[in-house]
């Protein structure tokens, strides 16, 4: 099973055209995504993979590729 | 005429009978109708449409093509394929002076449905943020502006089935009054969903041939049983002919009329007689500056159900009783909806430059009541000098183009 990490970078990847080595966790996200709009689909697709939701205000903290990985293994590790 | 004289200089086209200019006047010129079963309309009254075949939209508009709705999708693929066919360097341009007019009925509606599913099984935050974006019907115009970097007026008409050629008038007119140099005008439309096909089947509009969906968009013939739903677009590069001449562009037909009116009748049939279509025909042909006996062709809306080819009959027996040649090209292409008034322009187009009237599929006993020489089975070459081409929409919207050889 991929893990989060994984998922959001393969997301990246195929879906926003991000470069692969472009990808790491420490990557700034708003490098990766063309504007805001893509910031929440970003989420969105991965909330679907992996089975929870994110909400907005989850990601206001939110910086790079860990930033991100950090609040949904939160959730989901809530939601076990 | 009113101003200045307009050319059209380019076209693309993406419609069920093909992907580009030549391979829908080759399907168009054969016959042969579009319409087949739907998977994705299976256990519905109605089980067909037609559909644009399969194609690579990666391949064609690249990453852009992610955050567009079908609809849009369609326009911009013909916008390009028309801005190449002009043989027009949009950068060598004033930007500033290219202008977008495009018509849509209907919109992102897939997108629309899919993003409701999602919010009404899951929760608010599945909805996706691109939901606007891609769902408003103005983008058609707005994404085109962005991909050729044009920045001169742009708009989206919506004149339900008549949008198509409504854009297309208007873009006359700014050309006519100075208002840009260049116009893209066109339509499009992706709107073959479950829910539209069960809310046009409600209605009784929709053709429920299931058993037979190539025979279902018959066009004037007796036997005929409503529309058949379709998809695509058409943009038409339009210029004052000054201006074409000047860049030596390469000149398919011009435009010479266009006229607009309403019924004030009813949401959905049309005035029985037509009076209100026929007030736009006489506007486009006054507007031209032509009289009707010198009309040698109609490309006619023929939307196949009881009650337009009826009233559209009428009218233009009553307009042209010399009897131009009559087509009606849904019979191959199903309805485009918003798209249909700007695919029937560019069929128009191609029937002028070609000399020759393509046939009204399925067209084997024309309705008694339908006194029109429509040319069904071959088609029939003739020497074509001005044609008209008529659309309607709900609502009792008309719009009416009259097009004559470059």
């Amino acid at each position: 099973m991929s893990t989060i990490l994984e998922t959001a970078t393969r997301i990246l990847v195929d879906k926003f055209d991000a470069s692969a080595e472009d990808v790491f966790p420490d990557a700034v996200l708003e490098d990766l995504l063309s504007d805001s709009l893509d910031w929440v689909e970003f989420a969105v697709a991965v909330g679907d993979e992996v089975g929870t939701r994110i909400r907005d205000e989850e990601l206001t903290d939110v910086r790079t590729v860990a930033d991100f990985v950090a609040v949904v293994e939160e959730k989901v590790g809530a939601l076990k | 005429m009113s101003g200045p004289e307009v050319v059209v200089t380019g076209l693309g086209l993406i419609t069920p009978a093909g992907i580009g200019v030549e391979e829908n006047w080759n399907r168009l010129c054969s016959g042969e109708a579009t319409a087949k079963t739907d998977p994705a309309l299976a256990a519905l009254d109605v089980t067909f449409s037609c559909r644009v075949p399969d194609f690579d939209v990666a391949q064609l508009l690249g990453k852009t093509a992610r955050r567009l709705d079908r609809f849009t999708q369609f326009a911009l693929i013909a916008a390009r394929q028309a801005v190449t066919d002009a043989r027009l360097n949009v950068d060598q341009c004033d930007q500033t002076r290219v202008a977008v007019v495009m018509g849509c009925a209907v919109g992102g509606q897939p997108t629309l449905e899919h993003q409701h599913r999602r919010l009404l099984e899951q929760e608010p935050a599945a909805v996706s943020p691109l939901m606007f974006p891609m769902f408003l019907a103005n983008m058609a115009a707005a994404q085109i502006s962005m991909d050729l970097g044009v920045t001169g007026p742009n708009f989206v008409v919506n004149t339900a089935c008549a949008a198509g050629a409504t854009a297309i008038g208007q873009a006359l007119e700014l050309l006519r009054s100075g208002a840009c140099d260049i116009a893209i005008a066109g339509g499009c439309e992706a709107a073959i969903t479950p829910l539209t096909i069960t809310a046009f089947a409600q209605m009784r509009a929709l053709s429920r041939r299931n058993d037979d969906p190539s025979g279902a968009s018959r066009p004037f013939d007796a036997d005929r049983g409503g529309f058949v739903m379709s998809e695509g677009a058409a943009v038409l590069v339009l210029e004052r002919r000054s201006d074409a001449l000047a860049r030596q562009a390469p000149l398919r037909a011009s435009v010479l009329g266009f006229g607009a009116t309403a019924d004030a009748h009813h949401v959905t049939n049309p005035h029985p007689e037509g009076l209100g279509a026929e007030g736009a025909v006489r506007v486009a042909l006054h507007e031209g500056g032509i009289s009707p006996e010198q009309i040698d062709h109609i490309n006619a809306h023929g939307t196949g159900t009881k009650l337009n080819d009826l009233a559209e009959g009428s009218m233009l027996r009553r307009v042209f009783p010399h009897g131009p040649s009559v087509t009606g090209s849904k019979g191959v292409t199903g309805h485009l909806l918003g798209a249909a008034g700007a695919v029937e322009a560019a069929i128009t187009v191609l029937t002028i430059q070609n000399g020759s009237v393509p046939p009204t599929a399925n067209l084997r006993q024309r309705d008694s009541q339908i006194q029109l020489d429509v040319v069904a089975r071959a088609p029939r070459k003739q020497k074509v000098n001005l044609a008209l081409s008529t659309s309607f929409g709900f609502g009792g919207q008309n719009a009416a183009l009259v097009l004559g050889a470059a």
